[in-house]
């Protein structure tokens, strides 16, 4: 035996178990038993292991809640209406979620890291600035931005000695600061549709992952299963969120998967970050700048269910399972141009699998990329490499093309750089003019085909290139401040956000045409009010053609209905139902117009008459905020904002600013819709003006003289209510109650342009009852002027009709007493009048020139108690109604006066809603709530779905879904049309299912059901089913 | 799904079985515990404060993934991983440690020119001795290649170096040791 292998002999049986001082083993017993046992425990005898779920902050189920909530469902539909269950005990966003957006995802940066951008393009004239934040520079600079909705949430980043800093949550109309919470920037946060996912400190430099809510900033869960320590600046965390997934790492060779809703643990995956052989571990930048390939942080992109990672510590990059956490593939980088040198992987995540590209930390300029080329999905082979020589390693593609900067030869390197477009799947160069001076890629925006461009001569700007054509498409200029990194999405309504160089948030609005459109979003506030049942002239026309005549069967019933008119609006019907929540006694519903199905519901002041108008849904709010009790500490039980609530969603939009303040409990607001606008009278007799694309007051008109002091009571407040707003051209009309005037006041500037005594003289109180007598009096806006009309069956025959001129208020024409009107329409240049005489009683129906007041002709002499005239311009029909709604109810052809049709023949319907469905069925109030016909068969008119056929898409067996009842999983569906026996309220009543079965937070079962007899919708506990027979 | 089913448990099961995981990683702990921090102890040159450190570090990153919920099949083998990847961490982060701090020249001049005879078997503690004295980088290139099995080119891979300069490193550590172990058969 030689001297080495004697050697080599003990050293290969050196290792010997030693013990440790006895304090130390079980000073670290206690520490590494307390690290167990704090964190979820692995369930051993299953092969997928699920720690339990993290704590929930916020309001807790209640499982007795429920109970009373299963009740109540029962109860509801006892009395005739529609049951929705609905434990509310989750904080769930009530922010609209911008264009493009999807849920569980990131707001405002693509996972896959392709730098598509969802839209529009901020391509206005001119923008000009809301409002401005500066930058922190001293505590937590802005590291960036993300608008949400209303919201502006700004992403601090370096924090303080213990790296803390502020999240801030501004408004983003007004920048005022909504909420603030102090994170740890070790994780630069993300804002997701769900929240904010952040680092919230422990005050012990670690910090806990978490989910704050968007509206309020209060964890909606925090993520116990881990304490991670506080990373030194400049490392931060690898955060990504991608199909309701939260990946995260601290550069550990540990990646987590948790669910973005619940925070639930999904997977864990721990690995050494050993280089691989021949890799050297220093990464020098120059010889004295170096960083251990440990201290690098790592990098995800995510696409097709696919999570690929960057680990330049391993010098890997992976491919895992976003689901379950399995690795799918690796690749080393070590065998890599410039491979020993790799401190940097850009990536992006497309449909054939990953491209990648290395940048080479001993580079010159610290820029060039050393490797590029597309790695297949499925086993991360290389598909093809790249061969132009790139002078930045950021690309962006837009699913079929990818763009990079290259260095053009002939112009010598370092010119950079050109664009060049590159075949995903084949990485075939398909052009490469088009340099535009020194630019960094920025983004792609699929609103215009336009790639994003920032160039980096003086005076840094923000261009959109068109990637066809190469053209400017557009340029920011936004002063003072300038952007640097633009946030999009953009605001519906144009309005963006821009981080200046030195961090500066700032909001911009665009000013002058073309005002940004949103693509497949509801175009910019217009004119058009599908309000019910008056136009903005409040003329007595409705938009639409008259329903088909015959029977009509009952189709479904809403729930419920409160004060309020029901609107037919794009394949939706919206209504005001009586329904108690923590803010109001009664909300509105969208309901899908064909099923029933109750769409989204939203909590409304009963004073506010809601307006649904292209751009939104119009309604008042009470000054309260999140779950807080109404009203808010400091404000009147009469204080309300205007909120624009989203078509689809019935999440906010915005929010005005200010708080109005509402008449009383006994009479209504009636918000008009004029010039986008919408504009309302409060409770002070101002008229005010809110901007329906940014929800901004835009001017308010003071009542010159305070409301009458008998009005605060509640007996009197429906005689003190201005009534309904009539607009035309540039001029809205009111009444004020207090000055007995008409007002008019121009649209455009909130100027008055004259004030006239109205017919009826100031509010006064009646001497026998002490209350202010009855002020009849409605007016409707024609170009010429506004018609005001002051006769009232009730008011024993008295009043005027007349015009009054536009320009000034004097008088155009005016009729005698003789004749009082019972009602009106304009159509066109005419007016139809259904007049009463006075001696003999008998009604008739009056052309009248608008112009003269003139009568032209007596249409037809009517036999009947006929009281309402409505015109549909669409089809020159004039629907004649009656007291007993539409029974009884007539058409006219104003062509030919001929009365066309009756009906529509229903079971009942007090208020035919227009505009009529377009299927032919039609929405009416009864007395009983929101009922919709639909033609009879034997009509030979079109007919909807037939009862019980649920057009709600069908829920595959296993697939989780969130309905639009919190907390409610979908899972599978029972099989549509069938019915069941219920044993409640009646043993033998029989329901239908129609599509969708739910599972609570208790583990009950409840099925969507229609009722046959009653055809109500809701939804139904499984225990209340018979059993099978 | 079947609402309001409850499993059967026997009376104390339930306890019995909520407690299992911690039994296991008390049992677990108990034995890795000594071996791990004997692995660390031979490789830092006895530097019991250190070696206490990164034993530490080792069973509480075991802890902490156990606690997670990581699925760890060999928590032998995962625990000398991760003992292994701190003590090379460790020198990595201290460049000091790296350095060769004994030059061939002076080996040479220690071995008086030529390898003193050894006795056939050599003492453990003799062997820890000379080891203690090796350069950090000699030692662990060592102890790594000869006690741990990693052939020379992954040695050079988790040492970071060139597999031309993990040999040098290695024939200059054995140089060394001989010459240590020499000078201690020699002392009185």
């Amino acid at each position: 035996m030689t001297h080495d292998d004697a050697l080599l002999r003990a050293l290969s049986g050196l290792d010997e178990p030693i013990d440790p001082a006895p304090a130390f083993a079980e000073r670290l017993y206690r520490l590494a038993r307390a690290e167990f046992e704090h964190r979820p425990r692995p369930v051993t005898s299953s092969a997928e292991q699920r720690p339990p779920a993290p704590v929930r902050i916020g309001r807790r189920q209640d499982g007795r809640w429920m109970q009373i909530a299963a009740v109540a469902v029962l109860l509801v539909s006892m009395i005739g209406g529609i049951a929705r269950v609905s434990t509310g005990g989750d904080p769930t966003p009530t922010i609209q979620a911008p264009t493009g957006s999807q849920a569980g995802e990131l707001i405002g940066r693509s996972a896959a890291g392709d730098g598509q951008l969802p839209g529009p393009a901020p391509d206005a004239d001119q923008y000009k600035q809301l409002w401005a934040m500066e930058a922190d520079t001293t505590r937590s600079p802005t590291h960036g931005a993300a608008v949400y909705g209303s919201y502006v949430y700004r992403i601090p980043e370096v924090g303080d000695e213990q790296r803390l800093g502020d999240l801030k949550v501004l408004d983003l109309y007004t920048g005022e600061e909504a909420w603030r919470q102090q994170v740890d920037v070790s994780v630069t946060a993300e804002v997701t549709s769900r929240g904010v996912i952040a680092g919230l400190p422990t005050g012990n430099d670690t910090f806990h992952l978490a989910l704050l809510d968007l509206r309020t900033g209060v964890p909606v869960w925090t993520w116990w299963g881990k304490t991670f320590a506080s990373l030194e600046t400049p490392h931060v965390a690898a955060l990504l969120v991608a199909d309701e997934t939260v990946f995260f790492s601290v550069s550990d060779g540990s990646i987590y998967g948790l669910e973005l809703v619940s925070g639930e643990f999904r997977f864990g995956r721990s690995a050494p970050r050993l280089p691989p052989l021949g890799i050297s571990n220093p990464l020098c930048a120059t010889p004295d700048q170096c960083l251990l390939r440990s201290n690098t942080d790592i990098s995800m992109v995510y696409g097709n269910g696919t999570l690929y990672v960057s680990d330049l510590g391993a010098s890997s990059v992976f491919a895992m399972s976003g689901q379950s956490g399995e690795e799918l593939w690796s690749v080393s980088t070590a065998d890599r141009p410039g491979s020993t040198n790799i401190s940097y992987a850009s990536m992006i995540a497309v449909d054939e699998g990953l491209i990648v590209a290395f940048q080479d930390t001993e580079a010159s300029d610290f820029t060039a990329v050393v490797y590029w080329g597309l790695w297949a999905a499925n086993d991360g082979q290389e598909v093809w490499k790249g061969t132009l020589s790139l002078g930045d390693q950021r690309m962006v593609a837009n699913g079929n093309s990818l763009f990079v900067l290259f260095n053009d030869p002939e112009q010598g390197i370092g010119i950079c750089c050109d664009i060049a477009e590159v075949e995903i799947a084949t990485g075939t160069v398909m052009r490469t003019r088009g340099s535009i001076a020194r630019i960094s890629l920025e983004g792609y925006l699929s609103d215009k085909d336009t790639l994003i461009v920032r160039t980096l001569e003086p005076g840094e700007n923000i261009i959109g290139i068109d990637r066809e054509l190469r053209t400017l498409n557009w340029r920011l200029a936004l002063e003072p401040h300038g952007c640097y990194i633009p946030v999009f999405p953009i605001n519906a309504n144009g309005t963006m956000v821009c981080l200046s160089s030195v961090g500066t948030v700032a909001a911009y609005q665009p000013i002058g045409p073309p005002q940004a459109t949103p693509e497949g979003t509801p175009e910019a506030a217009s004119d058009e009010a599908a309000v019910a049942p008056w136009s903005a002239a409040v003329d007595g026309t409705s938009p639409g053609l008259a329903p088909a005549s015959g029977e009509y069967r009952l189709l479904w019933r809403g729930q419920p209905s409160g004060f309020g008119f029901v609107t037919p609006y794009r394949g939706k019907i919206f209504a005001v139902v009586s329904r108690m929540s923590e803010t109001s006694a009664q909300g509105v519903v969208a309901y899908d117009a064909a099923t029933g199905a109750e769409l989204w519901y939203q909590p409304v002041s009963a004073s506010f008459n809601f307006a649904v108008t292209s751009a939104g849904v119009v309604v008042g709010v009470p000054d309260s905020f999140g779950t807080g009790a109404s009203p808010a500490a400091d404000a009147s039980i009469w204080d309300f904002r205007v909120v624009l609530l989203n078509l689809e969603t019935g999440q906010p939009i915005w929010r005005s600013a200010g708080t109005y303040q509402l008449p009383g409990a006994s009479a209504l607001i009636f918000v008009q819709i004029a010039d986008g606008a919408a504009l309302f009278v409060d409770r002070h007799l101002a008229l005010v003006a809110i901007d329906l694309a940014t929800g901004q007051e835009r001017w308010r008109h003071e009542s010159s003289k305070p409301p009458a002091p008998e009005c605060a009571e509640p007996a009197s407040q429906p005689l003190c209510s201005p009534g309904v707003l009539a607009a035309a051209g540039d001029t809205v009309y009111f009444d004020n109650p207090a000055t007995g005037q008409i007002v008019a006041v121009s649209l455009r500037t909130g100027d008055e342009i004259w004030s006239g005594d109205d017919p009826l003289g100031p509010i006064a109180a009646d001497a026998s009852t002490g209350l202010p007598s009855s002020r009849p009096l409605i007016l409707t806006a024609v170009d010429q002027g506004v018609l005001v009309n002051t006769w009232s069956p009730m008011a024993g025959g008295a009043g005027t009709f007349g015009l009054w001129s536009a320009v000034d208020g004097s008088p155009v024409w005016s009729w005698s007493e003789s004749k009082g009107v019972q009602s009106f329409v304009v159509a066109g240049d005419s007016l139809i009048v259904m007049t009463r005489d006075l001696a003999d009683n008998n009604l008739q129906l009056e052309r009248v020139d608008l112009a003269t007041g003139q009568v032209l002709e007596t249409l037809v002499q009517l036999s009947g108690e006929y009281v309402s005239l409505r015109y549909l311009p669409a089809d020159q029909m004039l629907r004649v109604g009656t007291w007993a709604g539409d029974q009884g109810s007539f058409w006219l052809d104003l062509d030919t006066l001929e009365v066309s049709q009756r009906g529509p023949t229903t079971e009942q319907c007090t208020i035919l809603s227009f505009p009529v469905l377009p299927n032919g069925n039609v929405a009416c109030s009864t007395s009983v709530g929101l009922t919709v016909y639909a033609p009879s068969p034997s009509s030979g008119t079109p007919v909807a779905a037939p009862s019980g056929k649920s057009i709600l898409p069908p829920v595959g067996n296993g697939e989780r879904l969130i309905t639009t009842v919190p907390d409610v999983v979908l899972r599978a569906a029972p099989g549509e049309g069938s019915t069941a026996q219920l044993t409640f309220p009646a043993t033998g009543s029989a329901v239908e299912f129609v599509g969708q079965v739910g599972i609570d937070a208790e583990a009950n079962v409840w099925y969507r059901v229609r009722s046959i007899e009653t055809a109500l919708v809701g939804y139904i506990r499984a225990d209340q089913l018979a059993p099978e027979q | 799904m079947a609402v309001g089913a409850h499993a059967v448990r026997e009376p104390g099961s339930r306890a019995e079985s909520a407690d299992r995981p911690g039994r296991e990683f008390e049992a677990i702990y108990r034995e890795m515990l000594p071996r791990i921090y004997g692995y660390i102890l031979v490789r830092v040159g006895h530097d019991i404060g250190l070696a206490e450190d990164l034993a530490q570090e080792t069973m509480l990153a075991y802890a902490r993934a156990r606690g997670d919920g990581l699925q760890i099949a060999n928590p032998t083998a995962w625990m000398f991983g991760t003992a292994r990847f701190k003590v090379i961490e460790h020198y990595r982060g201290h460049a000091t440690g790296w350095a060769d701090q004994v030059s061939n020249a002076e080996i040479d001049a220690r071995a008086g020119g030529g390898a003193a005879e050894l006795e056939q078997v050599i003492d453990r503690s003799r062997l820890f001795d000379a080891l203690n004295r090796l350069p950090d980088i000699q030692r662990l290139a060592i102890l790594l290649r000869y006690t741990d099995g990693f052939s020379l080119r992954e040695t050079a891979g988790l040492l970071g170096k060139s597999e031309h300069a993990t040999e040098s490193i290695l024939i200059r550590g054995r140089r060394a040791l001989r010459q240590f172990l020499s000078e201690g058969e020699t002392q009185p």
